[in-house]
Formats: C-alpha cells, sequence, structure tokens
C-alpha cells in the first residue's frame, strides 16, 4: 500500500468515514502490530515510569480550575425523536432541496411488482417424518404426541402436557421458510417465538435432569421456571443454559456472529469450553469459528427485539443488515448494483407491503430499489 | 474537589495505565510518546468527570481511546517503521472478523459517535453530510443554504474537535454523565 492510500485510509477511520470492512481491516492490523511489537522493562523500570506518570497525573489533576461550572446534559439526538417519527424527519429534511439523480425514473416505473410481508406459517415435522403444514387452513387440533396434546390457533402452536409420566418421548420440529413466522408453546408451558428461516426441534416431554432444545435462525424464548430441570437451548456449537428468564439467540448461517440477548433472569452461554453468565442485558457474542466469547454490556436490546415485537428497528444500521432482514422477512434476493456505504434510522412495522418499506428508505434520498419479481435491486 | 473524586481517579489509574501503556508503546514503537498518549488519555477523562456518559464498559472506552489517539500519531508518522507495510498487508489479507475485533469496531464507532454527538447542532449536520452521507462541501451548501466557505470552516472544526477530543480537553465539549468504576 503507499503512503496516499495508507493516510487516506487511516484519516476516514480517524474521521468516522470508514466502511464496516475498513474498520475491520484497520483493527486487525492494530491487533497485529500490538502482537508483533515489542517492549521490555527491568521492575525498576516499571516502577520508575509508574511514578513518573502518576506524579505527571496528580500535577494535572492539582492545577485544575475549580472554580469550574457544571456543563449542560445533551441528549443524544436519537433519543429525543420518538422512534415512529424517526424516518419521517429525516425525509422531510431532505425534501426540502431534495436532489434525485437524473437517471432516477419513477417508483410506479422501478417497483415492477410487490412483495407481501411475512406471515404466520411454519411446518411441523412430527417424529417418524410425518408434517403438518401451519397456516390459516390448518386445522384447531393437530393430535397427539407421546403424552402430549398438540393444539395449533392463531399463530401458535401449543403443546399440552398430559398428566402422569410420558411413556416415551417424541422430537418433533417447527420450521420456518423466508416470510414465515410462528409461536411454539412446549409442554412446560415455555413460549418460544420463531423468526423467519429459522427451526426448533423439541421433544414432546421433558424429562431427564435438564429440559434441551436445539435451533436454527433466531428465536426468542421466555422460559417457564423450573428450578429442578434446567432449560438448554443449542444452535451449532454454542449452548445457552437458563434458569427461568427471557432471552434471544441469533446465529443465521450468512451472518458473522451467534449471538445471546438476555432481557431477564440469568444465562449461562458456552461454546466447546468456553462459558460466560450474562445479566440481564447483556449480549454475548460468538464467532464462527473457534470458542471465544465476548460480553457487550450495552447491546441494542430495542433492535435485537423488534422483530419479535413486529417492527424492524434500525439504529442507524448499514444497508447491508438492513437488507439481509428483509431478505429473509419478504422471501426476496437482493443485487447490489454498486457498492453503497449508508446508514439508516428507522422504526418500521413488519406487516407493511415490501415497496412501502423500501419507498420509507428511499425517502432519505440515499438509496433506491428496483423490484422484479423476487429479486431487489439495490442502487445508490 | 472532592477528595473522593481524587482517590477513586487515582485507584481507576492505578488499575488501567500499565495495559494501556504497554499496548500502546508495542503499536507505536516509542516510549516517550506512548507516554504522551496514555497521559493525555486519563487527563482528558478526569478532565471531564463531572459529566460524561459512557455506552459500554470503562475499561473498553479507556483503550478504544488510547487506540485512537495512537492510530493518529501512526498517521502522522506513517512512513516510519514498518507501519505502512504491515496496514499493506492487512488491507491484503481476507480474514474473517473474531468476536474480539467486532467487538473493538464496536466500540470505536461509539467513541466516534460520544464525540459527534457532543458537536454543537450546526457543525454536526455538517459533519454528518459529509462524512457519513459523502456529500461534496457545494451540495451541502446548497442544501443547508450557507456559504461553501462556512460549510469548509464547521468540517474543519468538526475534524479538530474529533482528533483531539480524544486527548487534551476541547473546552467547547459539552459532557455527559460519568460513571466511575466499572
Amino acid at each position: 500500500m503507499d503512503v496516499t492510500a495508507a493516510k487516506t485510509l487511516l484519516q476516514r477511520y480517524l474521521e468516522g468515514d470508514a466502511s464496516q470492512e475498513e474498520i475491520i481491516i484497520i483493527e486487525e492490523w492494530y491487533q497485529q502490530l500490538v502482537h508483533a511489537g515489542e517492549w521490555h522493562w527491568t521492575e525498576d523500570e516499571r516502577q520508575a515510569l509508574e511514578a513518573k506518570m502518576e506524579a505527571h497525573l496528580l500535577g494535572h489533576i492539582d492545577r485544575e480550575d475549580a472554580g469550574r461550572t457544571e456543563r449542560a446534559r445533551v441528549l443524544p439526538i436519537r433519543r429525543l425523536l420518538g422512534a415512529a417519527v424517526v424516518v419521517a424527519v429525516i425525509a422531510a429534511a431532505y425534501l426540502l432541496i431534495m436532489r434525485r439523480p437524473a437517471a432516477i425514473a419513477p417508483v410506479a416505473v422501478r417497483y415492477r411488482n410487490d412483495a407481501r410481508p411475512g406471515r404466520n406459517a411454519a411446518l411441523l415435522t412430527l417424529s417418524g417424518g410425518k408434517t403438518v403444514l401451519l397456516d390459516d387452513s390448518a386445522p384447531k387440533t393437530i393430535g397427539r404426541q407421546g403424552n402430549a396434546v398438540i393444539l395449533n390457533d392463531s399463530g401458535g402452536l401449543v403443546y399440552q402436557a398430559g398428566t402422569g409420566q410420558a411413556s416415551e418421548i417424541f422430537y418433533n420440529t417447527l420450521t420456518t421458510q423466508k416470510g414465515n413466522q410462528y409461536h411454539l408453546t412446549l409442554p412446560d408451558g415455555t413460549g418460544v417465538w420463531l423468526n423467519a428461516l429459522s427451526s426448533i426441534t423439541y421433544p414432546t416431554a421433558f424429562t431427564g435432569k435438564e429440559r434441551r432444545v436445539s435451533i436454527s435462525g433466531e428465536a426468542y424464548f421466555e422460559v417457564a421456571k423450573n428450578q429442578q430441570l434446567p432449560f438448554v437451548v443449542q444452535q451449532a456449537g454454542m449452548t445457552v443454559e437458563v434458569l427461568g428468564t427471557s432471552f434471544d439467540v441469533n446465529g443465521y448461517g450468512d451472518d458473522l456472529a451467534q449471538r445471546a440477548t438476555l432481557v431477564e433472569g440469568k444465562i449461562r452461554v458456552g461454546k466447546e469450553g468456553a462459558v460466560s453468565v450474562l445479566e440481564p442485558g447483556q449480549q454475548a457474542v460468538l464467532g464462527k469459528t473457534g470458542n471465544s466469547i465476548i460480553v457487550d454490556h450495552d447491546p441494542d436490546i430495542e433492535a435485537v427485539l423488534a422483530w419479535k415485537n413486529g417492527s424492524f428497528v434500525f439504529n442507524y444500521t448499514d444497508i447491508g443488515a438492513i437488507m439481509q432482514q428483509v431478505q429473509r422477512w419478504y422471501d426476496v434476493e437482493v443485487i447490489y448494483e454498486s457498492n453503497i456505504n449508508k446508514h439508516f434510522v428507522a422504526d418500521i412495522p413488519r406487516n407493511v407491503p415490501l415497496s412501502q418499506l423500501l419507498q420509507l428508505l428511499e425517502g432519505t434520498g440515499q438509496v433506491h430499489f428496483r423490484i422484479e419479481g423476487k429479486k431487489v435491486f439495490v442502487m445508490p | 474537589m472532592a477528595d473522593d473524586d481524587r482517590a477513586a481517579f487515582t485507584a481507576l489509574y492505578r488499575r488501567h495505565w500499565e495495559t494501556l501503556f504497554i499496548t500502546t508503546v508495542r503499536a507505536i514503537g516509542n516510549r516517550e510518546d506512548a507516554q504522551d498518549i496514555v497521559q493525555e488519555v486519563f487527563a482528558s477523562l478526569w478532565d471531564r468527570r463531572k459529566a460524561l456518559t459512557l455506552t459500554g464498559k470503562l475499561a473498553g472506552y479507556l483503550q478504544a481511546s488510547v487506540k485512537y489517539k495512537a492510530i493518529n500519531y501512526i498517521e502522522k508518522n506513517i512512513t516510519r517503521r514498518h507501519y505502512l507495510q504491515a496496514l499493506g498487508k492487512a488491507a491484503e489479507e481476507a480474514i474473517p472478523a473474531s468476536p474480539e475485533i467486532l467487538m473493538a469496531v464496536k466500540e470505536i464507532q461509539q467513541l466516534i459517535q460520544t464525540v459527534i454527538t457532543n458537536m454543537p447542532p450546526k457543525m454536526r449536520e455538517v459533519y454528518q453530510l459529509s462524512r457519513q452521507e459523502h456529500l461534496t462541501h457545494k451540495e451541502i451548501a446548497v442544501r443547508l443554504a450557507i456559504s461553501e466557505e462556512t460549510v469548509k470552516k464547521h468540517i474543519q472544526n468538526a475534524l479538530q474537535l474529533l482528533r483531539s477530543a480524544m486527548g487534551k480537553t476541547s473546552a467547547s465539549i459539552p459532557a455527559l454523565l460519568f460513571y466511575l468504576l466499572s
């Protein structure tokens, strides 16, 4: 890399102008510098430096102007605006002098068709392989498996545990495609919200030393309390162990990381020997390879749970992450016509047609779309 | 100034200074300049202790601040040492980002966002249109109905605030609320 290119890249990083990929490169580079760098000192040298720096700092503290006045508190701009209003405000501000690139055709021409938002639907696979499609036309009583009666009503599958010990345990799987979501009540009363393109495999009765389920994609749990039987969620190599609590587990195949976010209660997150215990409001972040777990003390809970609460929440989210969610919920394929590095702030209900969501984003003037069949093209 | 503040701050400093110093001296390769960087970060933290809201843990904030200043230093001295080579190499290799790296990315973004949030409204608006929406000075001038010269001044001040906000206090930064110790 030549000097000019290097300076430009570093300046963009320092000025808050670098893309996610560029920041990652610089972070990797910095990490390398630290690893490869050398530093040796004797204990005497260390103590001398410590004393010198402390003296310097105390000198600074003592020189401080004691008559300083308190400064006013400034709230970050996002908290001042109601979330639902945010996109409208940004769009209105830009409408004042909105510049359309000359080549952009009107929406009526660019959006050849629309796409429905996702809906409540899923596929239930009973042990033995029999499948039941759960949608508007599915029956209210699905049947029995082992000791449980399986009921189905308005987007929710319920396992009613029978009395007495279950003689045989069966494993069922609930799967959602793109554009689907579903709710499941497990035999112990635990509630599970399943997002699009996800699945959960579970037993028809919980016996033994723990309540164990496994998932792919994303699910939100409200676990029924049971001190005797810990609840364990497995996803790829990660296990999340709980006592009675509310949390979200997310790990789509095309994402960089797996995440477990705790809302209430306490969970223990593990992978290949590494373990982390979370407090409410925290999020565990795991890489796809290896077993390191990072705890994020200030995740964007609102954005994480938005899907379960019926919205999309974007807090300065980049277009790539937005379109990934659009892809799964509207069952479309996303194609980029050029490299776009834009971020958006918005709060949009999940039950709107695709054209409405895209037009809201277009309102900022920072991005445009074309819909053709199942393909959505993204352009500047 | 309460004695409590001073005692608590000294405890905080003693807990963190060594790790911050060693990381910095390894990264930039110069002991005196590394000392300056760590000192400036703590001095600035002290100056703003009454009103600094940190999202995330204090240790993460300190690490991100020190790293920012180190990278600032390297950018100014880019032709020295091996910085260029190592950067070129990192840009070429496509390593999948580990959780540590993803976390570091988030911390630096939060750090920069803290400074942006505290810019005077007009300056922030101009800065965002330039560095986040990538408009030219002319386009910004048109959109906000101000002169290009004013746009240029706002950008200069914004960048100065950014580059210096991580170290010595700039008196014009209004502050937020301070959480001492994690």
